[in-house]
């Protein structure tokens, strides 16, 4: 009810009037976020990618030279009834051909000289996800199997991505940590500069026989709207950065994979997104005032 | 405009004092005591000058009295109730009902006449007409009616202690408290504040100036204590409430004489 009846009016009464006060401590909020803002994007963005390196569960199996149709077709339907096995795909020599050709994009030539009969059949296999960890020893049982003649997977790079994933979301979460730490100091600092100038207004309220709860109440709204104004702010400059750099990406046809594989925040954590912050600068100002009426206590 | 001028009948027997110190001793920062084993009582309805050198304790007692310090030892009983220890909530509580009238004004420059005066009673949860109501009365009461809207900011010191007067008067409190409240104004606008604590005295509350203005305990002569060596003590210029502004001053005691002019 003290929010309403005073915090509140109070609150924006003194932002009024101090305006180059309060757009100082938006934007020293905005700046603390925005920082705040890229390293969670950059984290997040890793943790696509990783996630799609991850989820690459195809295994080829390479069949022995002069495998003839009908031993092909066998070898289908048995890989078909593997129960890791979701789908299995026949590639001719032709067809690997032109899929290698197109992969190697600018750099094509290097295959010059080599012929469709130059390649083997090939049968992608993809395993269900829950499979995935199990490939190390699914690969052995794949190339016993009568017609295969080896089998490759990308084991060896999913372990590195694996781990790669792993040291990213820790150096992450590190960083978000620290910036988060760091963004309550940066606020807790503003808004200890504001009651520092205004610690007269603080003990006239005390004299004239406010509670502690009354006297925080304007200076806790006061927190919430202006890290409120800066969360905002700091989403839309994110939101622009993330633009430019997707405008970056874009004119280069080698990085235009890398626009393609770029997400934003997703919808779902914009809301918290702005109140977090919101009440981090509320909680962060309570702190404050608490510290400073301690200080005026007898 | 206050009400008229009377004497306040005087408290029934055997009521408690309006205000009692027992054996308060109170030191800075472990430094020898400014107050040392002071006791004193102030019976309701009378008008008392703290007096004393420039550091001889007088805001000290101020603030004592007004529970911005906290005692070493002893008691500040207010109705025969020990306030001294009270929490910040109990103290906000207490706080609403004394009067507290300051040199330097404590008032909120860069807001309104009307906004200053109106805070105790906003702080209190008074909201709307009754608000607006309640403060109108007193700015009529100090003669500041028509300057409600204007800043403070832009007031004469005279006129801003005439703001302070009337923020203090928003309970109507029975205890009032003035800490050289004409400290910062010449003798016209000091007699014009003078005249205003006693009328709100002779309403009834309890006044008590701190001030080292003799020229003002001269002209409105009333129980004056002196605070001199760690103690407060009683000099008697008339009987207390007997006289009023324009009588001819009595001779200062020494000690008086002395605290004007060390």
């Amino acid at each position: 009810m003290i929010y309403f009846r005073y915090g509140i009016p109070r609150a924006l009464r003194t932002m009024r009037q101090n305006p180059r006060a309060a757009l100082s401590s938006v934007l020293i909020i905005a700046a603390a976020l925005s920082v705040l803002g890229v390293i969670v994007l950059l984290h997040v963005n890793v943790r696509h990618v990783s996630e799609i390196w991850l989820s690459n569960s195809t295994v080829s199996l390479f069949l022995k030279p002069g495998i003839s149709g009908a031993e092909r077709s066998r070898l289908m339907e048995t890989l078909q009834r593997l129960p890791m096995v979701r789908s299995a795909v026949e590639v001719a020599p032709a067809q690997g051909l032109s899929a290698l050709t197109e992969k190697l994009g600018a750099d094509h030539t290097l295959l010059v000289g080599v012929g469709r009969e130059s390649l083997p059949y090939t049968i992608d296999v993809e395993v269900y996800l829950d499979f995935r960890k199990e490939l190390g020893s699914i690969a052995p049982r794949l190339r016993a199997l009568p017609g295969v003649d080896d089998v490759i997977y990308a084991d060896r790079e999913w372990a590195k991505v694996a781990l790669f994933f792993q040291l990213s979301q820790a150096l992450g979460l590190f960083f978000i940590g620290l910036m988060v730490v760091a963004f309550a100091l940066i606020v807790s600092n503003a808004v200890r500069l504001s009651l520092y100038a205004r610690r007269e207004e603080i003990e006239i309220l005390d004299l004239v026989g406010a509670t502690r709860r009354f006297i925080r109440s304007a200076f806790v709204v006061e927190g919430v709207v202006l890290s409120l104004a800066g969360a905002l702010a700091a989403l839309g400059l994110v939101w622009l950065a993330y633009r430019l750099m997707l405008a970056g990406l874009s004119w280069n046809a080698t990085t235009r994979h890398l626009m393609e594989l770029t997400v934003f925040f997703p919808p779902e954590w914009m809301a918290p997104a702005i109140v977090i912050p919101a009440l981090l600068g509320g909680l962060t100002s309570r702190f404050s005032v608490e510290r400073m009426l301690r200080e005026l206590e007898p | 405009m206050i009400a008229p001028s009377r004497v306040p009948e005087p408290a029934p027997p055997g009521a408690p004092p309006a205000i009692e110190l027992k054996g308060l001793t109170k030191s800075y920062l472990g430094m020898a005591p400014v107050l040392s084993d002071v006791s004193l009582r102030i019976e309701p309805g009378s008008f008392v000058y703290l007096t004393g050198v420039s550091g001889a304790g007088k805001t000290t007692v101020f603030r004592l009295l007004t529970l911005q310090e906290r005692p070493d030892r002893g008691e500040v009983l207010f109705g025969g109730v020990n306030v001294a220890r009270f929490n910040a909530d109990q103290r906000a509580h207490h706080r609403r009902a004394i009067g507290m009238v300051f040199q330097d004004y404590r008032l909120l420059l860069n807001e309104s006449v009307e906004d200053n005066v109106a805070l105790p009673q906003r702080v209190a949860g008074v909201t709307g007409a009754e608000l607006r109501r309640a403060t109108r009365a007193r700015l009529e009461e100090v003669g500041l009616a028509e300057r409600a809207r204007e800043p403070v900011l832009g007031l004469s010191g005279g006129e801003k202690q005439l703001v302070a007067i009337a923020r203090a008067l928003a309970f109507r409190p029975p205890v009032f408290f003035a800490d050289e409240p004409t400290g910062n104004l010449d003798q016209t606008v000091a007699f014009k504040v003078m005249d205003l604590l006693k009328r709100i005295h002779e309403r009834g509350s309890t006044v008590i100036v701190a001030t080292h203005d003799l020229n003002l305990i001269r002209s409105y002569r009333a129980r004056t204590l002196l605070i001199k060596e760690r103690k407060v003590h009683e000099v008697r210029l008339v009987e207390p409430g007997a006289a009023g502004r324009g009588e001819p001053p009595p001779a200062p005691p020494a000690e008086i004489a002395a605290a004007e002019h060390p």
